[in-house]
């Protein structure tokens, strides 16, 4: 069953739906563990972490705004993003499939 | 007299700016001897500093979390034994308003990109980043004057500039040296080197 009210929401800075299994990214240390088609879920995003964004089916900053380095490279690879989404990383469970709405700026996804 | 880094700090520190690259681009990013940098990368990941991993179809260094530790404990040492930190944190302070415009004219160019079938005009965006590529120049002779590493970010930025007249990809592309992407690097120096969070 769908749920309806989203598990996240933040500020819609790249539009297009995408669903994919979460993937929590804190370290560089955690980059091995992404997999193309996941939902990238983390703090913040700086230059070591572009390569996640040519994988990931979406992205989901606790930080940021329109204006934030991961909204500009986000747009640039045309995957959805929600940023200044606050508690993602405690929200949202590592493996869980979600649609992330870069238009809305939600995250929702499947109740247990 | 500005501070020349030592080899070893900016082999690390342009894998940190570089964010993912491989040999020749870290090489490349401060004219170092490139199989030198080679034999210098292998130490560094001998090390734990650094390692080496592939994401779709690119294969490149990549800073570990040890490695950044270490690239910030370098960092802070050179700005203390060169006196170099309350310009560098001045600098930065100037920087702040620089980069809230840039990032408000890579947003607005591409908003008005995904609007529009057609590329959009590139004049008024290529005029926005003209004018603060007259401010980065004093900005980075400020920085210079302390610590040469920071030389060539204005000369970088000036050149996308000129190519994004012709090719918008270098305004925000992440396929060239795009002025977003240099912009970006500068940010995460000035943050590295004085370990701030941005």
């Amino acid at each position: 069953m769908t749920s309806v009210a989203p598990l996240v929401s933040g500020v819609p800075s790249s539009p297009g739906q995408a669903r994919g299994p979460v993937r929590l990214v804190r370290t560089v240390d955690d980059f091995a563990r992404m997999r193309p088609g996941d939902v990238l879920v983390c703090r913040t995003t700086d230059p070591a972490w572009t390569p996640l964004f040519r994988l990931a089916a979406a992205v989901v900053t606790e930080t940021g705004g329109l204006l934030s380095h991961a909204s500009i490279v986000a747009r640039e690879y045309r995957i959805p993003a929600v940023v200044g989404a606050t508690g993602a990383l405690s929200l949202l469970g590592d493996g869980t499939t979600v649609i992330v709405d870069g238009t809305l700026g939600t995250v929702t996804g499947q109740t247990r | 007299m500005p501070h020349t880094s030592p080899t070893a700090l900016l082999v690390l520190h342009a894998v940190r700016l570089k964010g993912f690259a491989d040999t020749d681009a870290v090489a490349a990013r401060f004219d170092l001897d490139a199989a030198q940098t080679g034999e210098d990368l292998l130490d560094a990941e001998a090390y734990g500093q650094i390692s080496r991993s592939s994401f779709a179809g690119l294969a490149g260094w990549s800073l570990t979390e040890a490695g950044r530790r270490h690239n910030e404990n370098l960092l802070r040492a050179e700005l203390d034994q060169t006196g170099s930190r309350d310009a560098v944190a001045a600098a930065h302070d100037d920087f702040l308003p620089l980069n809230a415009q840039a990032t408000q004219a890579f947003t607005a160019w591409q908003l008005a990109s995904m609007d529009t079938a057609s590329p959009a005009a590139t004049g008024d965006t290529t005029g926005r980043l003209a004018a603060l590529a007259d401010r980065l120049a004093p900005l980075e002779l400020r920085l210079t004057g302390r610590l040469s590493r920071f030389g060539g970010y204005h000369g970088r930025f000036a050149g996308a500039l000129t190519r994004a007249a012709a090719d918008p990809a270098w305004i925000t592309g992440m396929e060239v040296d795009s002025c977003h992407r240099i912009w970006f690097e500068l940010h995460e120096d000035l943050v590295a080197t004085l370990n701030i969070t941005r």
